[in-house]
């Protein structure tokens, strides 16, 4: 199979001694697109073919690979399943891991690769994805004609499906396919003459109440940034080409977790800043899912390590507390090089 | 930690260990609990996380398992008041055994003899095994049917260290001690060993060297012996490894057989540089500080990419090899 080479552009702030363990470039491969009968599948988009996993329906994460197949075997020896059949195939893109960031890279996509065959196509998708804002948002463009809902918790038998693979590694990027969408989202607000609702090409994307992975000093880091006339905001206030208008009109973007996926409409050379966890315990590393997205959106990307309030906590729920004048340097830095 | 002798700073991320925080191992003596086939301990269907790793994904590999474990296989009471062991978990192999299990045994040994140790039947007849348990003096063995977990009313269970890099200096000179000493007694088939060994490969893992006959001129002219660890008893390899001054190997689970080295002996660790991970493996660079040994390592690449397989087709490059051998007899 043909691969191509996708190269990684340094972080701009990049320091050796931080230790990123990084590859100065990756390769992917054309992602397929499964045309399958008699298929099983958890609630949670975990497919099977006579028992065995369908390895193009996860990530390829070894350890991560046997936690769906565990989760999987328990799941179907104790919920109900429920049948699909019909003429018409059923479309399966989605996953257990569902967020904004995976929402957007990942199962965007797995629509995208089907894009032309929509209208012959039956979208399945949990129950809960219906009370999910980004979700239901970021699916209308695509005009999908039918969209079915899998009660909840229940595994389903579904006798024509359409699996498009997923990415499955999770840091690396079709940039082709990235600017495609991201074309299709901004050319699609702008149709629908949705207004951009907040000006001004510095944001924050703020933290606020999310239980984890707060910023402790998340006041005082605002104050700082006002003072740089950034403005800090919830994403979650906007709907979603609202989101996408915002991030397009933006050239300076920071945060930290999926608050940054809305990189993905910024303009080429505009530039991000990622607030990363230091590394304090075994189960920590440094996560390269945003710094390779903005590489290959062609953005600046600039990093910021910040220590967590408890060591023991690992990057995924650890909250953070930024040294605030070494942010500001940090700020004056990303400020001065676009300029 | 002591750096590796021919440590380079363009490799310094490579040996960054920052995070390397020992925690106290404890004994705890639980009652009327469940233990998996795969060593997984639950008390009143809870995991007990003392009996597994602490990697984030493996916790959670572990739990699915053992849920699992209990809605699918029979669980056999053992309505018996002999106080039993539990020193094995899901990841064997000979570097677990070694570094994992066995140090739980020695954290108990002052009351082996009223011990029975629980093992997976899957286990009673690979040797390493069978043999490094010669030494101990349990009370007896129950061996762990295939697809049961197993309901006791006395367990006795020494937490496993929760990462495989972090050792204990006192553990591990143990370790030395008490099987080399326990080695110096047995009978052996062989008993003249080299003193300086390049260790190819040992059980499943194999690699395969894109032009081993240079690099064996070069071994041959440095008196360095290939060896295949496979090909010897448990107690033969202890010995040899004892005697050697040197020893080169690839990374691989055999490796950990450098805790019978001898202290300010050698160590080069070629170590494969692939597609598989980005993160490094620092378990025998590790292993080789606690032991007091003197550790050099070369980087090799691989010239197919990590094939999931444990196979590999690996670039020894010969040159650097020599300058790094020739550093080591001079030191």
């Amino acid at each position: 199979m043909f691969s191509y080479k996708i190269n990684v552009t340094l972080p701009v702030n990049f320091k050796r001694s931080d230790c990123l363990h990084f590859r100065s470039e990756y390769s992917i491969f054309p992602l397929k697109i499964l045309t399958l009968k008699k298929i099983t599948a958890t609630y949670d988009g975990i497919c099977f073919k006579n028992s065995q996993l369908i390895r193009e329906s996860v990530q390829a994460y070894p350890d991560k690979i046997r936690i769906f197949e565990l989760g999987a075997q328990l799941q179907f020896a104790n919920q109900p399943f429920v049948s699909y059949s019909g003429e018409k195939p059923y479309l399966l893109i989605h996953h257990p891991w569902l967020n904004y960031y995976h929402w957007l890279t990942e199962a965007i996509p797995r629509i995208w690769l089907v894009r032309n065959h929509l209208s012959e196509l039956i979208l399945l998708l949990p129950e809960y994805y219906k009370s999910v804002r980004f979700v239901q948002e970021s699916l209308k463009p695509f005009n999908i004609k039918k969209t079915e809902y899998i009660p909840h918790g229940c595994n389903i038998k579904v006798s024509n499906a359409v699996v498009p693979q997923i990415k499955p590694v999770c840091s690396s990027y079709d940039p082709d396919v990235l600017s495609a969408i991201r074309s299709f989202y901004i050319e699609h607000a702008k149709t629908k003459r949705i207004k951009t609702p907040v000006s001004g090409e510095r944001i924050y994307i703020m933290r606020g109440n999310n239980p984890r992975r707060r910023i402790l000093n998340e006041e005082r880091l605002m104050k700082v940034l006002e003072n740089h006339n950034f403005r800090s905001v919830r994403a979650e206030s906007y709907s979603f080409p609202e989101q996408v208008l915002i991030a397009e009109n933006t050239t300076y973007l920071i945060s930290n977790g999926s608050g940054l996926t809305n990189m993905h409409f910024m303009r080429q050379g505009s530039s991000v800043m990622e607030l990363q966890k230091r590394i304090t315990n075994m189960n920590d590393f440094h996560d390269k899912v945003l710094w390779h997205l903005s590489s290959a959106l062609n953005l600046k990307y600039f990093y910021f390590i910040c220590e967590p309030e408890d060591k023991e906590q690992d990057m995924y729920t650890a909250n953070l507390k930024i040294n605030i004048k070494r942010f500001e340097k940090l700020i004056i830095r990303m400020l001065n090089f676009n300029s | 930690m002591r750096m590796p002798v021919n440590f380079q700073e363009k490799d310094a991320c490579f040996f960054k260990n920052t995070y390397f925080k020992p925690i106290p191992l404890k004994v705890y003596e639980l009652s009327n609990t469940i233990v998996t086939t795969e060593g997984i301990c639950l008390i009143n269907n809870g995991i007990v996380k003392e009996s597994i790793h602490g990697y984030r994904d493996k916790i959670t590999i572990y739990s699915l398992m053992a849920q699992l474990n209990m809605l699918k296989k029979k669980t056999i009471i053992i309505d018996n008041p002999d106080t039993f062991l539990l020193i094995h978990s899901p990841e064997f192999g000979y570097y677990h055994w070694l570094t994992e299990s066995i140090p739980r045994i020695l954290m108990v040994k002052s009351r082996i003899k009223e011990l029975t140790l629980l093992l997976p039947l899957s286990l009673k007849n690979v040797e390493f095994v069978r043999e490094s348990l010669k030494p101990f003096d349990f009370k007896g063995f129950y061996y762990i049917p295939d697809n049961k977990n197993i309901k006791l009313r006395h367990l006795v269970l020494p937490r496993i260290k929760p990462f495989c890099t972090v050792y204990y200096p006192e553990t591990t000179d143990e370790i030395r001690k008490y099987y080399t000493g326990f080695a110096a007694t047995t009978d052996l088939k062989h008993n003249s060993f080299p003193a300086r060994l390049f260790i190819s490969a040992a059980g499943n893992e194999k690699n395969d060297i894109c032009d081993f006959r240079s690099l064996r001129i070069l071994l041959d002219k440095y008196r360095i012996r290939p060896v295949n660890l496979a090909e010897y008893s448990f107690y033969e390899q202890i010995q040899m490894i004892q005697r050697a001054k040197l020893v080169i190997s690839f990374t691989g689970d055999y490796l950990a057989c450098i805790n019978f080295m001898q202290r300010s002996n050698s160590i080069l660790e070629l170590i494969k540089t692939g597609e598989e991970t980005e993160q490094p493996d620092l378990r025998f660079f590790n292993l080789a500080s606690c032991l007091g040994l003197d550790y050099y390592y070369q980087f090799c690449e691989s010239a197919t990419g990590y094939t999931g397989k444990k196979s590999w087709k690996i670039k020894i490059e010969t040159d650097l090899l020599e300058m790094n051998i020739k550093m080591i007899l001079h030191n």
